[in-house]
Protein backbone atom coordinates (compact mmCIF):
# COMPACT_ATOMS: atom_id res chain seq x y z
CA UNK A 1 0.00 0.00 0.00
CA UNK A 2 1.26 3.35 -0.52
CA UNK A 3 0.16 6.81 1.33
CA UNK A 4 0.59 9.92 -1.14
CA UNK A 5 -0.34 13.46 0.58
CA UNK A 6 -2.49 14.47 -2.89
CA UNK A 7 -3.22 18.03 -1.27
CA UNK A 8 -1.56 20.51 1.31
CA UNK A 9 -2.93 23.72 1.67
CA UNK A 10 -5.98 24.85 4.50
CA UNK A 11 -6.59 20.77 4.44
CA UNK A 12 -4.64 17.93 3.65
CA UNK A 13 -5.89 14.96 1.60
CA UNK A 14 -4.38 11.28 2.14
CA UNK A 15 -4.70 8.56 -0.51
CA UNK A 16 -4.38 5.53 0.32
CA UNK A 17 -3.87 2.69 -2.36
CA UNK A 18 -3.93 -1.17 -2.13
CA UNK A 19 -4.31 -3.49 0.33
CA UNK A 20 -3.97 -2.66 4.42
CA UNK A 21 -3.41 -5.45 5.75
CA UNK A 22 -1.26 -7.31 8.62
CA UNK A 23 1.82 -7.16 6.64
CA UNK A 24 1.63 -3.03 6.42
CA UNK A 25 -0.81 -2.04 8.91
CA UNK A 26 1.45 -0.54 11.01
CA UNK A 27 3.59 1.11 8.74
CA UNK A 28 0.58 2.77 7.24
CA UNK A 29 -0.71 3.45 10.83
CA UNK A 30 2.52 5.45 11.69
CA UNK A 31 2.89 6.98 8.47
CA UNK A 32 -0.56 8.74 8.37
CA UNK A 33 -0.23 9.30 11.99
CA UNK A 34 2.76 11.61 11.39
CA UNK A 35 0.67 13.93 8.90
CA UNK A 36 -1.58 14.50 11.60
CA UNK A 37 -1.08 18.18 12.18
CA UNK A 38 -3.30 21.19 13.19
CA UNK A 39 -5.13 20.70 9.46
CA UNK A 40 -8.44 19.08 8.74
CA UNK A 41 -8.15 15.50 7.06
CA UNK A 42 -9.70 13.57 4.07
CA UNK A 43 -8.68 10.49 3.80
CA UNK A 44 -8.91 9.32 0.09
CA UNK A 45 -10.40 5.51 0.31
CA UNK A 46 -11.16 5.44 -3.39
CA UNK A 47 -7.74 2.93 -4.08
CA UNK A 48 -7.98 1.26 -0.76
CA UNK A 49 -9.62 -2.08 -2.36
CA UNK A 50 -9.32 -4.29 0.87
CA UNK A 51 -8.97 -3.58 4.89
CA UNK A 52 -8.28 -6.27 7.35
CA UNK A 53 -8.89 -6.42 10.89
CA UNK A 54 -4.92 -5.61 11.42
CA UNK A 55 -5.75 -2.44 9.36
CA UNK A 56 -9.09 -1.82 11.09
CA UNK A 57 -6.90 -1.41 13.60
CA UNK A 58 -4.80 0.89 12.12
CA UNK A 59 -7.59 3.03 11.20
CA UNK A 60 -8.79 2.78 15.31
CA UNK A 61 -5.11 4.17 16.14
CA UNK A 62 -5.20 6.85 13.03
CA UNK A 63 -8.89 7.97 14.99
CA UNK A 64 -7.42 8.07 18.13
CA UNK A 65 -4.87 10.02 17.63
CA UNK A 66 -6.80 13.03 15.63
CA UNK A 67 -9.42 13.39 18.36
CA UNK A 68 -6.40 13.71 21.38
CA UNK A 69 -5.18 16.23 18.59
CA UNK A 70 -8.32 17.78 17.71
CA UNK A 71 -8.06 16.87 14.48
CA UNK A 72 -11.39 16.26 12.13
CA UNK A 73 -10.72 13.35 9.77
CA UNK A 74 -12.78 12.55 7.48
CA UNK A 75 -13.11 8.93 5.06
CA UNK A 76 -14.18 9.24 1.44
CA UNK A 77 -14.74 7.37 -1.54
CA UNK A 78 -15.07 3.96 0.40
CA UNK A 79 -15.04 0.83 -2.22
CA UNK A 80 -18.00 -1.46 -1.13
CA UNK A 81 -16.04 -4.32 -0.02
CA UNK A 82 -14.18 -2.01 2.79
CA UNK A 83 -18.08 -0.19 3.52
CA UNK A 84 -19.10 -3.77 3.92
CA UNK A 85 -16.29 -4.71 6.67
CA UNK A 86 -16.81 -1.30 8.04
CA UNK A 87 -20.31 -1.69 8.39
CA UNK A 88 -19.92 -4.95 10.32
CA UNK A 89 -17.53 -3.82 13.02
CA UNK A 90 -19.18 -0.16 13.39
CA UNK A 91 -16.77 1.67 12.05
CA UNK A 92 -19.06 3.33 9.40
CA UNK A 93 -20.69 5.51 12.32
CA UNK A 94 -17.04 5.51 14.45
CA UNK A 95 -15.25 7.10 11.73
CA UNK A 96 -16.80 9.92 9.84
CA UNK A 97 -17.36 8.89 6.54
CA UNK A 98 -18.39 10.46 3.08
CA UNK A 99 -19.43 9.33 -0.37
CA UNK A 100 -17.14 11.53 -2.55
CA UNK A 101 -13.62 14.06 -1.87
CA UNK A 102 -16.10 17.02 -3.35
CA UNK A 103 -18.50 16.27 -0.01
CA UNK A 104 -15.75 15.82 2.62
CA UNK A 105 -14.00 18.75 1.22
CA UNK A 106 -17.49 20.82 1.04
CA UNK A 107 -18.26 19.53 5.08
CA UNK A 108 -14.72 20.65 6.22
CA UNK A 109 -15.25 24.01 4.49
CA UNK A 110 -18.74 24.39 5.80
CA UNK B 1 -10.23 -27.54 -3.70
CA UNK B 2 -6.95 -28.39 -2.02
CA UNK B 3 -5.56 -30.70 1.14
CA UNK B 4 -2.92 -29.56 3.66
CA UNK B 5 -0.86 -27.17 1.70
CA UNK B 6 2.43 -26.48 3.91
CA UNK B 7 3.61 -23.06 4.38
CA UNK B 8 6.29 -21.12 6.76
CA UNK B 9 4.22 -20.05 9.23
CA UNK B 10 5.73 -16.38 8.08
CA UNK B 11 4.76 -13.16 7.57
CA UNK B 12 5.95 -12.78 4.63
CA UNK B 13 4.34 -15.95 3.25
CA UNK B 14 0.80 -14.47 4.15
CA UNK B 15 -0.12 -13.03 0.90
CA UNK B 16 0.41 -16.19 -0.92
CA UNK B 17 -1.62 -17.98 1.52
CA UNK B 18 -4.08 -15.74 1.03
CA UNK B 19 -4.11 -15.86 -2.99
CA UNK B 20 -4.51 -19.55 -2.69
CA UNK B 21 -7.50 -19.15 -0.39
CA UNK B 22 -9.32 -16.83 -2.27
CA UNK B 23 -8.55 -17.99 -6.06
CA UNK B 24 -10.67 -21.45 -4.16
CA UNK B 25 -12.95 -19.26 -3.05
CA UNK B 26 -13.74 -17.87 -6.32
CA UNK B 27 -14.54 -20.75 -7.32
CA UNK B 28 -17.91 -21.05 -5.51
CA UNK B 29 -18.47 -17.37 -4.41
CA UNK B 30 -19.24 -14.91 -7.16
CA UNK B 31 -20.42 -11.54 -4.70
CA UNK B 32 -16.78 -9.92 -4.30
CA UNK B 33 -18.41 -8.66 -0.57
CA UNK B 34 -18.33 -12.63 -0.02
CA UNK B 35 -14.79 -13.18 -1.56
CA UNK B 36 -13.30 -10.22 0.41
CA UNK B 37 -15.11 -10.96 4.20
CA UNK B 38 -13.75 -14.67 3.50
CA UNK B 39 -10.45 -13.60 3.00
CA UNK B 40 -11.12 -10.96 6.31
CA UNK B 41 -11.36 -14.11 8.09
CA UNK B 42 -8.49 -16.36 6.65
CA UNK B 43 -5.87 -13.74 7.44
CA UNK B 44 -7.01 -13.43 11.04
CA UNK B 45 -7.24 -16.66 11.67
CA UNK B 46 -3.34 -16.80 9.67
CA UNK B 47 -2.07 -14.02 11.56
CA UNK B 48 -2.76 -15.52 15.11
CA UNK B 49 -1.08 -18.24 14.19
CA UNK B 50 1.94 -16.69 12.97
CA UNK B 51 2.20 -14.02 15.57
CA UNK B 52 1.25 -16.54 18.27
CA UNK B 53 1.08 -19.99 18.21
CA UNK B 54 5.20 -20.74 17.67
CA UNK B 55 4.54 -23.29 14.56
CA UNK B 56 7.40 -23.50 12.07
CA UNK B 57 4.32 -24.19 9.88
CA UNK B 58 0.54 -24.18 8.55
CA UNK B 59 -1.28 -26.71 6.61
CA UNK B 60 -4.61 -25.25 4.97
CA UNK B 61 -6.84 -27.82 3.57
CA UNK B 62 -10.35 -25.97 1.83
CA UNK B 63 -13.08 -28.48 0.62
CA UNK B 64 -16.09 -27.99 -0.89
CA UNK B 65 -19.00 -29.98 0.43
CA UNK B 66 -21.71 -30.63 -2.40
CA UNK B 67 -23.88 -32.09 -0.19
CA UNK B 68 -24.06 -29.12 2.46
CA UNK B 69 -23.07 -26.53 -0.50
CA UNK B 70 -20.56 -25.78 1.84
CA UNK B 71 -16.68 -23.85 1.48
CA UNK B 72 -14.65 -25.70 4.51
CA UNK B 73 -11.36 -24.70 5.50
CA UNK B 74 -8.92 -26.53 8.25
CA UNK B 75 -5.99 -24.51 9.63
CA UNK B 76 -3.60 -26.90 11.17
CA UNK B 77 -0.48 -25.62 13.25
CA UNK B 78 2.11 -27.60 15.16
CA UNK B 79 2.43 -24.73 17.97
CA UNK B 80 1.52 -24.44 21.63
CA UNK B 81 -2.15 -26.07 21.75
CA UNK B 82 -4.39 -22.83 21.81
CA UNK B 83 -8.44 -22.90 21.49
CA UNK B 84 -9.10 -19.14 20.12
CA UNK B 85 -12.71 -19.91 20.26
CA UNK B 86 -12.41 -20.36 23.97
CA UNK B 87 -12.66 -16.45 25.01
CA UNK B 88 -14.41 -14.79 22.29
CA UNK B 89 -14.23 -11.15 23.57
CA UNK B 90 -17.59 -9.06 23.20
CA UNK B 91 -17.11 -6.25 20.88
CA UNK B 92 -18.93 -2.77 21.05
CA UNK B 93 -19.78 -1.79 17.54
CA UNK B 94 -21.46 1.64 18.94
CA UNK B 95 -18.28 2.37 20.82
CA UNK B 96 -16.55 5.92 19.71
CA UNK B 97 -12.77 5.46 19.30
CA UNK B 98 -11.37 6.26 22.53
CA UNK B 99 -13.25 3.47 24.50
CA UNK B 100 -12.99 1.44 21.70
CA UNK B 101 -10.30 -1.52 22.43
CA UNK B 102 -7.26 -2.11 19.83
CA UNK B 103 -7.69 -5.77 19.93
CA UNK B 104 -10.53 -8.17 19.55
CA UNK B 105 -11.91 -7.11 16.30
CA UNK B 106 -10.35 -9.82 14.72
CA UNK B 107 -11.83 -12.86 16.40
CA UNK B 108 -15.46 -10.56 16.34
CA UNK B 109 -15.47 -10.03 12.53
CA UNK B 110 -14.43 -14.18 11.64
CA UNK B 111 -16.69 -15.62 14.61
CA UNK B 112 -19.66 -12.93 12.89
CA UNK B 113 -18.54 -13.98 9.17
CA UNK B 114 -18.41 -18.21 9.56
CA UNK B 115 -21.38 -20.15 9.83
CA UNK B 116 -19.32 -22.69 12.12
CA UNK B 117 -15.82 -22.86 13.41
CA UNK B 118 -14.87 -25.83 15.21
CA UNK B 119 -11.38 -26.82 16.52
CA UNK B 120 -9.94 -29.76 18.02
CA UNK B 121 -5.95 -30.68 19.19
CA UNK B 122 -6.17 -34.70 19.26
CA UNK B 123 -3.68 -35.24 17.16
CA UNK B 124 -1.41 -32.62 19.38
CA UNK B 125 -1.66 -30.38 16.59
CA UNK B 126 -3.84 -27.40 16.73
CA UNK B 127 -7.15 -27.83 14.23
CA UNK B 128 -9.38 -25.00 13.44
CA UNK B 129 -11.70 -25.70 10.83
CA UNK B 130 -14.41 -22.96 9.52
CA UNK B 131 -17.57 -23.55 7.65
CA UNK B 132 -19.14 -21.32 5.44
CA UNK B 133 -22.42 -22.21 3.03
CA UNK B 134 -23.05 -20.57 -0.02
CA UNK B 135 -24.72 -17.39 -0.31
Amino acid sequence: MTVTVERDDDLKIIALDGELQATNADNIRDEVIALIDKKPMIISMEKCVYVSSAGLRALLMIAKTAKSRGVKVIYAAIIEEVEDIFKMTGFIKMLRCVKTIADAEKELRG
Amino acid sequence: MFQSKEFPAKREVLPQMLTEITGEVKKHFTDDKWVNRLKVCAEEILVNIIDYSGSEKIYISCNFLEDEQTLRFEFVDEGALYNPLEEVPEVDIEAEPDERPVGGLGIFLYTTIMDKLEYNCADGKNHLLAYKKLV
